[in-house]
């Protein structure tokens, strides 16, 4: 039985300093797993937060037959398109520029970014492809993200969203499209 | 039908994913067969996907205190609002004009989990003043606000993160959760917690006390004739008073050049650092908001109260690491408001005439 398996029976039977090792062991894989779905730190953080404080209420139905992590994860996708679909939430991406009554202005942030090893690590493919892919349209991000990360085909992705086949295999082509300009276009800064 | 290559491209997708049906598959083949330009677009398009897919292996770490987070979110009997509106509704009240708003939004969204505490008992050891002339009227802080240094060093626990490594690999079947009521908390376990470092805190000698209810912001908008060198005496003035600049982003319509810096100072510095800021031009704007936080500071410290009850209460050592490990999450959480707490954000615009 692995650590997080007995942590899960622990949490299952209430014991929430057990529940908070589970937090701690998975947090980085959710937290970052959210921040993909959501396009931005602030709203990827309170999605992470809202898939444990649901994991936990709902933990005495996990019955290991997945992976927790992988369960988490879907806890993530399911949150996320609900509240996708409640249209309450109005996403923007970190990278992408705000429209003022001005212009457009391009944010830039400096507070890290400004050290050599900072910038080595900006021209790594890795951190250009997080960056390309936080950029992109919500609707393709999300249709990209539950492919790529979460390896669901094209007719779950459609039954999450509530899309047709037809627009799931546009978006996620039109992702990958955007996502290799936005890629192209940041290796050239 | 021979298909062009922007059709062709339409096929990459299905294609790389497995999910392109045999006749699609067989044309994208021949055009593939003679168009050198598709066939390099597909290898980048492959490249790209498993660069996507390993940002999996390496995931971006939570912020500092996010277990503390959660664990004072599931508690029996509190209801908390959804985090989204919370947010939202922080940026709406925030009251600064709304395309200003929108460009600064991140970092007041910081500011919504700040808190001032003080530790009471043992006593205060470093007091630090506070301003009060603060120039907008409605921001003045609280006249009984103290700062004051954060309670005990506790270390945040470390856990091995080396479990379960296959976590995202594939698909799954499993069902979503089910929304049920959180599950009654059972007696402790007798086993130990591996890796667990407990720092036993002093029962009945600490409290977060709150000192001040809201967090103050403010919006100095500065006419100068030249942004360049505004930037450098702004700068070289926060870097003065050991405050954090960064700039957030610069603009240019064609007629006039604006840019934006967040600056986070040292909320006694606050005040002077704006008089200074003041003087690198023309003032054109200047707002101020503060945030009652007083819910939020309320909620934590519950928590935190019902936990050290919670521990006086007990004597079986398991349960006492297990009441041990939470507290210090949670210290480690009011530490960090704590330190966040202390400073004060101008969001600073300088402006060309």
């Amino acid at each position: 039985m692995t650590t997080a398996s007995i942590l899960v029976r622990k949490a299952s039977q209430g014991d929430l300093s057990a529940f908070e090792q589970l937090v701690l062991l998975y947090q980085d894989r959710v937290y970052s797993h959210c921040v993909y779905l959501t396009g931005n730190y602030d709203d990827g953080q309170d999605l992470a937060q809202e898939v444990f404080v649901k994991a936990f209420k709902g933990i005495s139905s996990f019955r290991g037959q997945a992976d927790f992590g992988t369960w988490l994860h879907r806890i993530a996708v399911n949150a996320w398109i609900n509240l996708s679909r409640s249209k309450q939430v109005v996403t923007f991406s970190i990278d992408e520029p705000l429209v003022t009554q001005t212009g457009e202005l391009n944010r830039e942030f400096f507070s890290e970014q400004d050290t050599p090893l900072a910038a080595l690590e900006k021209k790594e493919l890795s951190s250009l492809v997080r960056k390309a892919l936080l950029s992109l349209a919500p609707e393709f991000r999300t249709a990209l993200v539950l492919r790529e990360l979460e390896g669901y085909s094209y007719q779950e992705i459609a039954e999450l969203t509530g899309s047709s086949l037809g627009t799931v295999k546009s978006r996620i082509n039109r992702a990958r499209r955007d996502l290799k300009k936005e890629i192209e276009s940041l290796g050239r800064l | 039908m021979q298909l062009d290559c922007r059709e062709i491209k339409n096929l990459f997708s299905p294609y790389l994913d497995g999910e392109l049906d045999a006749h699609d598959g067989d044309r994208l083949r021949e055009h593939l067969a003679h168009c050198r330009e598709c066939r390099l677009e597909l290898e980048a398009w492959r490249n790209i996907s498993l660069n996507v897919r390993d940002l999996a292996s390496s995931p971006l770490a939570a912020p500092p205190g996010f277990a503390a987070q959660v664990m004072g979110s599931i508690q029996p009997g509190q209801a908390k609002k959804p985090f989204y509106q919370t947010r939202r509704l922080f940026k709406v009240a925030a009251g600064i004009a709304a395309t200003l708003v929108l460009a600064v939004s991140p970092y007041f969204i910081t500011l919504e989990r700040s808190l001032q505490m003080v530790e009471v008992n043992p006593p205060i050891s470093e007091e630090q003043p506070v301003d009060s002339d603060w120039p907008n009227p409605n921001t003045v802080a609280d006249p009984t606000d103290n700062f004051n240094t954060a309670p005990s060093d506790t270390v945040p626990t470390t856990v091995d993160s080396a479990a379960d490594a296959d976590a995202n690999s594939g698909n799954n079947n499993a069902l979503p959760p089910a929304s049920g009521d959180i599950p009654a908390e059972s007696t402790a376990p007798a086993d130990s917690q591996p890796g667990a470092e407990v720092t036993t805190p002093p029962p009945g000698n600490t409290e977060y006390v709150l000192t001040s209810d809201s967090v103050v912001s403010s919006l100095l908008v500065v006419k100068a004739d030249a942004v360049d060198a505004a930037e450098n005496k702004a700068r070289e003035l926060a870097l003065k008073l050991d405050a954090a600049f960064v700039s957030i982003g610069k603009e240019n319509n064609g007629e006039t050049a604006r840019s934006s810096y967040k600056i986070t100072v040292s909320s006694t510095q606050a005040d002077k650092l704006i008089t200074q800021l003041s003087a690198l031009g023309e003032v054109v704007n200047y707002q101020s908001e503060k945030q009652d936080l007083s819910d939020k500071y309320t909620e934590s410290r519950a928590r935190w109260l019902s936990l050290q009850n919670q521990r006086r209460e007990t004597t079986d050592s398991t349960e006492l690491k297990q009441l041990d490990a939470q507290i210090k999450a949670l210290d480690s959480q009011l530490k960090e408001w704590n330190q966040q707490t202390q400073k004060q954000t101008i969001v600073l615009w300088l402006q060309d005439y």
